[in-house]
């Protein structure tokens, strides 16, 4: 939900301090203008509007000299760090610079010597206690060589200016600072206004500027005690203009040239209605990008929490101009350049040297960790609206995915469950009995999510509140009185997450006997960014104060992390460590993979915001939030039954997969747009809940090596230039294309497929690759397999994802030019922990030679499980097979019935997947 | 609210795997025991999942023709836990095929099929629970729901026997009330024309009168025409002497224009009483500008000014608020603007304004606007304002007087009669279902509470939500039946309720259902601004079956 939707809710009570007048201006704007479908620009800053990041743009190239005194060079005793000292020579001010090695990964550290008062380096974004790597250190006059491995990844120091070449492979992919565009803002006294500027002082700290130490916007003022302290430098790519990443925005995929616009801007923030097609901050950011070429692949972090903004330049022409480059090799136009502005904090970068692009995304998981294998029923599909309003209607919805034949797992409910806007709590008139409630949707093995946002009401007597209060919890202004905004429950406090006691105490709430609930109740942390309905740009004043004395300015874009982290650590108590915790949040940062799954947030039913959630989602999967979705049908207004169909067989095939609508809109379960499309919806997710085995491999591959189930073209066929700019389609792990129906009234779609052969999933045609434009009807979700790979399947869909845990598999072989196909089965029991023990099974199937064969790759597993192989479907034999014989254990040897000439169906193997097995066809 | 429909079956472990056994499938006999998914009866093997009726469609001797007839299969194949048929029909007993069904028997309760799909998914479904083999823990509950459904029949044929002999009584109210309804309308008939006919005698009295009084009054006419000439000229020259008196007095330099300067030194002027005549002050009196001509200010510019001396004459009193208030009344008049126009475009973008209804006003401001036309019919009786007509003149006037007041009692009465008319004709319109067995509700209102309100149906008429804290607010007026083509009495809606902000106006759908009473038993909101009432009537109740009824006699 948004902040702006406060026009119904608790709006009109709480702003009676908006002229009546105002109000219904407005709203005869809307009348006459159709203009608020749209967002409210002038509520958020532009660069211009923006101290810091004037003064940063304002920066030309060559305008920084920073020295580095190589000669103070220091390499720490297990060469895995690399010291300098660094100067400006322009007053002399002094700089620490740190070259630490990870595993294909360099970092590159720069803080003030002895900075004024400390400044914020990010915490709880990494994984703890990483591991580094030595390097080899090659000292030369006018730099120094520091190379992890044989000469996989080298780091070339220059003194004078100071300027870092990055190579992996022996090729230049990257400079750090190659244009001086470095600026270091240090910390000062505030002048006093007649003073004269002293002799040596640098000439940055004769400039001053009214934004330095006070800045307001849209009514409110922010006070910047510190004064200008913000930090940019140039980090250009020499082989590509191909970036991805800098999520979370409404955009293209592929990063667009921002010299005639305002740089992308990171700055986690409840945006109202958000436009399409532009790089204004959203409720997310990872400050991290994907510089993609054939040639080499790597991957930069800027570990900065502070308001961020990032200058992106790939030839002026934009995303055609670039390909067209790409094509023609044109040299000098091939440089990518990317400047990052922060408000404050230190220059922390890394640099993920590849050279392939799952290298980079394995290496970037190592250092923020991974998403963890999410429960199965929480990639099934779930079921959500603004609000379920009692217990009966929420059973009466439980009851028709039933009455209807829909599968589904888990239902949601949204603010209006609590008593009056308070967390932890029941409205008991319409939810007198919660923990029967859960217990009668568990009974079909789904769950219940219900909504915990960070904001607190102010109502003497909520526990909360008291607690908060009394135990010091909350988020204060820079006086030390405690902060108050305005949110859903009116006047409200922020929980200082940064706060360990605060993290403590908020786990300490999820225990059951606290919250009337049961295992069986999952999380959504919404508004986490956080949201605040009078606050400068709907968040939260940037000189109140966190735990640790840090400002807001400096750990803004991390306060969602810290909320669900907290979350996070509440499941975990609750059920003892056995149960893998499920939350989704709506902000987001680095490292936030690690607890939560994501959605675009408050998107729109129309078709512009379906087609969206695609580069939305790969730009998020790319970045490390794998577990993607957008609200089907979109949240606000009414999706007409084409959308809505459409938004389902498209979210059927990407990670995350929700239902969702605004308190406003129409009810839009799947039954109530007549029988047809009841039926189609139902076949679309029918196919959803048949991949869920293949699903549930990839997330089990997500967590062990990063890469996300769901993948740009270019992931998977890095040197295939044509794959570079497609967002209208995308992979599901290495086996399957997808390209769904994204237009209204569409009868065809153009879908290009990399070399290769391709099959269709669903009527097993045969495609090479090439751009082919194929029919499509209502019922079309064009699906092609990759020949070459083997997809699990399960054929009985039951209710839940929970009720097919013990079902037996379907295996899908589409064989490629050679004859082979491989692919992998991942399964264990559905929720727990334990196969972070080894309780699970993992089958690594091959066909070769006229030979399906599976290997238990985890023979001792403890793990057992009655799942056995029902059905093998194959394309791509040259020969009809004369006999089939199957091998394993339990079935010994055995000759299989088959039948159909193409595909061949190979009729009940029951091998089962504990065991190795072979299928000889002969 | 029934809780624990289902209930998960404890983990079978490997009991429901592959059936690795099923190519050697054995007919081992055990009396009540499920072997590779055969029933065991006394004298027939009937397949798990196929009724006693159609287990002759599956003969163990032969091979097995899926039902549809697409395919020939070994009967081993028959419930080995693989589809073989498109139409599911070999596996009645596992959950192989997804098309698939399974009866379960659920001896003590109701025979029933569910869909494979739920068979052996750890749920127990069948009241027997031969849904889940092999875990053997689903209990068996058919007795005890056979019961509860025993039970539930009954209380429902009590309920459908009570009910429709209410529903006969509501029928025969209905018919009687539609009865009485036709003979007012035949009375009233009666009553409109002789109403009529006395309005044109009436109205022909009245002309007869109006014309002599007409031309003796013509006379009178022309003489007050001349008078009231003479005195608007006798004005007007006094107005340019009051003008012509306080130009000399502002025009202290007698160049013939007044000048900013002539202004400020006059106190009188300081509209804000600050002590200070400022430059804006002065210019208000100069119509903004820096100097006035004589010409201008005798004809306009002197309008300006006058208030101020009459009032430093004590002739004229400002209104209560001070000066520094016009701004706020500026504003509050722009406020009456914006609602204006908020008015004109109240489909979109009206709020809520609990207690108004925009129909309400719209209907009222209709209402007015009929009374003022008829107003304008009428002749305007001669007011005696100037009773200096000669008696002969008088006599008339009043001889028409009394035929005009004559006339227009005549009238009204024909109105209210057709008015009486029109609503009975009206009410008779109104659809109150087959045998106006819903007649009886017309006129009622029936309230339902909740938390936060109460909600009320006047069937026929109107459907109002009212906050505990305040006004009502209408969900919608009567519009039509919507229950389905073949069952419309089933459901009615109201609609054209009060708009939502940002939203559609209100409506409400009511489900009618079976009950002994006419009662109100729950209200919902499932989309913003659409509701759900849930009415009981004992005119919704079915006849009893046949047999039932037999029973009873």
């Amino acid at each position: 939900m948004s902040e702006s939707t406060r026009k119904t809710g608790t709006g009109l009570l709480g702003w009676t301090c908006v002229p009546h007048a105002l109000v219904l201006y407005l709203s005869i704007l809307c009348v006459l203008f159709n203009s608020c479908d749209t967002v409210d620009r002038s509520k958020f800053r532009t660069c211009e509007q923006s101290g810091f990041c004037k003064r940063q743009r304002a920066v030309k190239e060559g305008y920084s000299k920073y020295k580095v005194d190589l000669s103070s060079g220091q390499v720490s005793s297990s060469s895995d760090k690399v010291t300098f000292s660094v100067v400006n020579p322009d007053g002399g001010h002094k700089f620490v610079l740190d070259v630490i090695a990870y595993d294909g990964v360099f970092r590159v550290k720069m803080n003030e010597e002895s900075p004024l008062l400390p400044r914020y380096e990010v915490e709880h974004a990494l994984l703890p206690d990483l591991k580094t790597t030595p390097m080899q250190v090659s000292k030369g006059s006018d730099s120094w060589t520091l190379t992890i491995g044989k000469d996989d990844a080298i780091a070339q120091v220059f003194g004078d200016p100071l300027r870092i070449d990055f190579f992996s492979q022996r090729k230049k992919v990257a400079v750090f600072n190659g244009r001086s565009t470095l600026k270091f803002e240090h910390l000062r006294q505030k002048p006093d206004v007649n003073d004269e500027p002293k002799e040596g002082e640098d000439s940055e700290n004769q400039v001053q500027e009214p934004s330095m130490w006070e800045e307001s916007f849209g009514g409110n003022t922010d006070s910047k005690p510190r004064g200008p302290e913000s930090i940019a430098a140039d980090i250009d790519f020499p082989l590509t203009q191909s970036l991805y990443g800098l999520p979370e925005h409404a955009d293209t995929l592929m990063l667009k040239d921002t010299t005639n616009s305002d740089p992308v801007r990171l700055y986690n923030l409840d945006v109202f209605e958000y436009e399409l097609d532009n790089v204004m901050a959203l409720y997310g950011a990872i400050p991290y990008v994907i510089a993609h070429s054939p040639e080499s692949t790597v991957g930069v972090l800027w570990l900065n929490a502070a308001e961020t903004w990032i200058d992106v330049g790939v030839s002026k022409g934009g995303l055609v101009d670039s390909i067209v480059n790409l094509v023609g090799g044109s040299e000098e136009n091939k440089e990518g350049r990317t400047r990052w502005m922060s408000e404050s904090g230190i220059i922390d970068t890394f640099f993920f040297m590849g050279p392939t692009p799952a290298d980079v995304i394995r290496q970037y998981g190592k250092l923020t960790g991974t998403t963890p294998l999410p429960q199965m029923w929480s990639i099934g599909s779930h079921q959500c609206r603004w609000n379920y309003n009692d217990e009966d209607d929420l059973l009466t919805v439980d009851a028709n995915f039933d009455k209807y034949d829909i599968p589904y797992d888990s239902i949601w409910l949204d603010i209006e469950y609590t008593d009056g806007k308070k967390y932890f709590t029941w409205d008991h008139h319409k939810f007198p009995h919660p923990v029967e409630m859960i217990q009668n949707i568990s009974s079909k093995g789904r769950k219940l999510v219900t909504i915990l946002d960070p904001h607190i009401k102010r109502e003497s007597g909520y526990f909360l509140h008291e607690d908060a209060t009394n135990q010091d919890l909350y988020v204060k202004d820079k006086n030390g009185k405690i902060y108050e905004g305005w949110c859903w429950p009116g006047s409200s406090s922020y929980l200082d997450f940064f706060d360990p006691k605060v993290r403590q105490y908020w786990a300490s709430l999820f225990a059951l006997d606290k919250f009337p609930s049961t295992l069986d109740t999952y999380i959504w942390n919404d508004m986490n960014e956080p949201s605040v309905f009078n606050g400068p740009e709907v968040t939260m004043p940037k000189d109140m104060m966190h735990y640790g004395n840090w400002e807001h300015r400096d750990v803004h874009n991390l306060y969602g992390l810290m909320h669900i982290m907290s979350t996070y650590e509440g499941l975990i108590q609750r059920s003892e460590n056995r149960l893998r915790p499920f939350i989704l949040t709506r902000s987001h940062y680095v490292g936030a993979q690690r607890y939560a799954a994501v959605w675009t947030g408050d998107n729109k039913a129309d078709w512009g915001h379906l087609r969206a959630s695609i580069p939305m989602c790969l730009s998020l999967s790319i970045s490390g939030m794998s577990h993607c979705g957008a609200d089907i049908g979109g949240f606000f207004h009414n999706p007409d039954a084409e959308l809505v169909l459409r938004w389902y067989q498209t979210a059927a095939f990407q990670p995350f997969m929700r239902n969702h609508a605004h308190i406003e809109t129409k009810r839009r379960e799947p039954w109530l747009f007549g029988d047809q499309i009841t039926a189609l919806i139902r076949s679309a997710v029918q196919k959803r809940y048949a991949l869920l085995p293949y699903w549930y491999t990839l997330f089990y591959e997500n967590e062990k090596t990063g890469m996300p189930p769901m993948r740009p073209l270019w992931l998977q066929y890095p040197n295939d230039i044509n794959t570079f700019p497609i967002q209208d389609q995308h992979m599901i792990g290495d086996g399957l294309l997808v390209h769904p129906v994204t237009d209204q009234g569409a009868t065809n779609v153009q879908v290009y497929l990399p070399k290769g052969n391709w099959y269709d999933f669903y009527s097993h045609k045969k495609y090479e690759g090439g751009t082919h434009t194929l029919n499509v009807g209502e019922d079309s979700i064009p699906v092609f397999q990759r020949g070459g790979s083997i997809i699990p399947t399960k054929q009985r869909i039951r209710r839940s994802a929970f009720l097919m845990r013990r079902d037996p598999y379907t295996l899908y072989v589409a064989l490629d030019e050679n004859g082979e196909a491989s692919g992998s089965l991942y399964s264990d029991d559905n929720e727990s922990f334990e196969y972070r023990e080894g309780h699970y099974v993992l089958n690594s199937i091959k066909f070769k030679n006229g030979r399906l064969s599976s290997k238990v790759v985890n023979p001792n597993s403890p793990f057992r499980t009655p799942e056995w192989v029902e059905r093998i479907v194959i394309v791509g034999l040259n020969k009809k097979p004369s006999s089939i014989e199957a091998r394993s254990k339990s079935v010994g040897q055995t000759s299989l019935e088959f039948e159909g000439d193409y595909p061949i169906v190979i009729r009940k193997p029951g091998v089962l997947i504990t065991e190795d097995w072979e299928i000889e066809i002969a | 609210m029934g809780f624990f429909r289902n209930h998960i079956a404890p983990d079978v472990g490997y009991n429901s795997g592959p059936g690795h056994n099923s190519k050697s499938l054995s007919f081992l006999i055990i009396s009540s025991v499920l072997i590779n998914g055969f029933v065991i009866s006394a004298d027939n093997l009937t397949p798990r999942g196929v009724p006693l009726s159609r287990a002759a469609l599956y003969d163990p001797q032969k091979n097995f023709s899926c039902l549809d007839g697409s395919k020939l299969i070994p009967f081993s194949f028959v419930n080995d836990d693989y589809c073989d048929c498109k139409d599911g029909s070999d596996e009645p007993g596992t959950s192989a095929c997804s098309r698939g069904s399974f009866y379960c028997l659920n001896a003590g309760h109701i025979s029933a099929y569910i869909s494979s799909s739920r068979v052996n998914d750890g749920v127990c479904d069948c009241c027997d629970g031969s849904d889940e083999v092999g875990t053997l823990t689903c209990s068996n509950t058919c007795e005890e729901m056979g019961r509860a459904a025993r039970e539930e029949a009954e209380r429902q044929t009590k309920l459908a026997k009570e009910g429709f002999q209410k529903r006969l009584e509501m029928i025969s109210k209905g018919k009687s009330f539609r009865k009485e309804k036709e003979e007012e309308r035949t009375r009233l008939d009666a009553d409109r024309q002789i109403a009529e006919s006395v309005k044109n005698e009436k109205l022909q009295l009245k002309e007869q009168v109006e014309q002599p009084e007409k031309e003796a009054l013509e006379k009178y006419r022309l003489i007050q025409e001349e008078k009231q000439k003479q005195e608007d000229e006798q004005e007007k020259a006094q107005s340019e002497n009051e003008a012509e008196t306080l130009f000399n007095l502002l025009d202290s330099n007698g160049d013939d224009k007044i000048t900013l300067d002539e202004i400020k030194v006059r106190q009188t002027f300081d509209k804000n009483k600050d002590g200070v005549v400022d430059e804006a002050e002065a210019m208000f009196f100069l119509n903004m500008n820096e100097e006035m001509s004589k010409e201008e200010f005798l004809k306009s510019g002197w309008l300006l000014v006058k208030p101020f001396f009459m009032m430093e004459q004590g002739m004229f009193k400002p209104p209560e608020s001070g000066g520094g208030q016009a701004g706020s009344e500026d504003y509050e008049d722009d406020l009456e603007k914006l609602d204006d126009i908020q008015n004109e475009q109240q489909d979109s973008a009206k709020p809520d304004v609990p207690g108004v209804e925009p129909g309400e006003l719209e209907d009222e401001e209709e209402e007015e606007g009929e009374e003022e036309h008829d107003a304008d019919t009428d002749p305007e009786p001669v007011v005696d304002t100037d009773p200096k007509y000669d008696e002969e003149t008088q006599a008339l006037i009043d001889q028409a007087n009394k035929a005009r007041e004559e006339y227009n009692e005549a009238d009204r009465n024909l109105r209210e009669s057709v008015r009486k008319l029109e609503e009975v004709n009206e009410l008779l319109n109104l659809d109150f279902g087959d045998d106006d067995r819903f007649a009886q509700m017309h006129g009622e209102c029936y309230d339902y509470e909740d938390k936060e309100y109460i909600y009320t149906l006047c069937p026929f008429k109107s459907a109002t939500q009212k906050i505990r804290s305040g006004g009502d607010v209408n969900l919608g007026k009567w519009n039509a039946w919507s229950g389905p083509e073949n069952d419309k009495y089933t459901s009615m809606l109201y609609d054209r309720g009060q708009s939502c902000w940002n939203g559609p106006q209100r409506s409400a759908k009511v489900g009618l259902r079976c009950g002994l009473d006419n009662r109100l038993i729950g209200v919902a909101e499932p989309s913003r601004c659409e509701y759900q009432f849930e009415f009981e009537t004992p005119a919704s109740c079915q006849k009893p079956e046949a047999s039932q009824s037999h029973d009873e006699l």
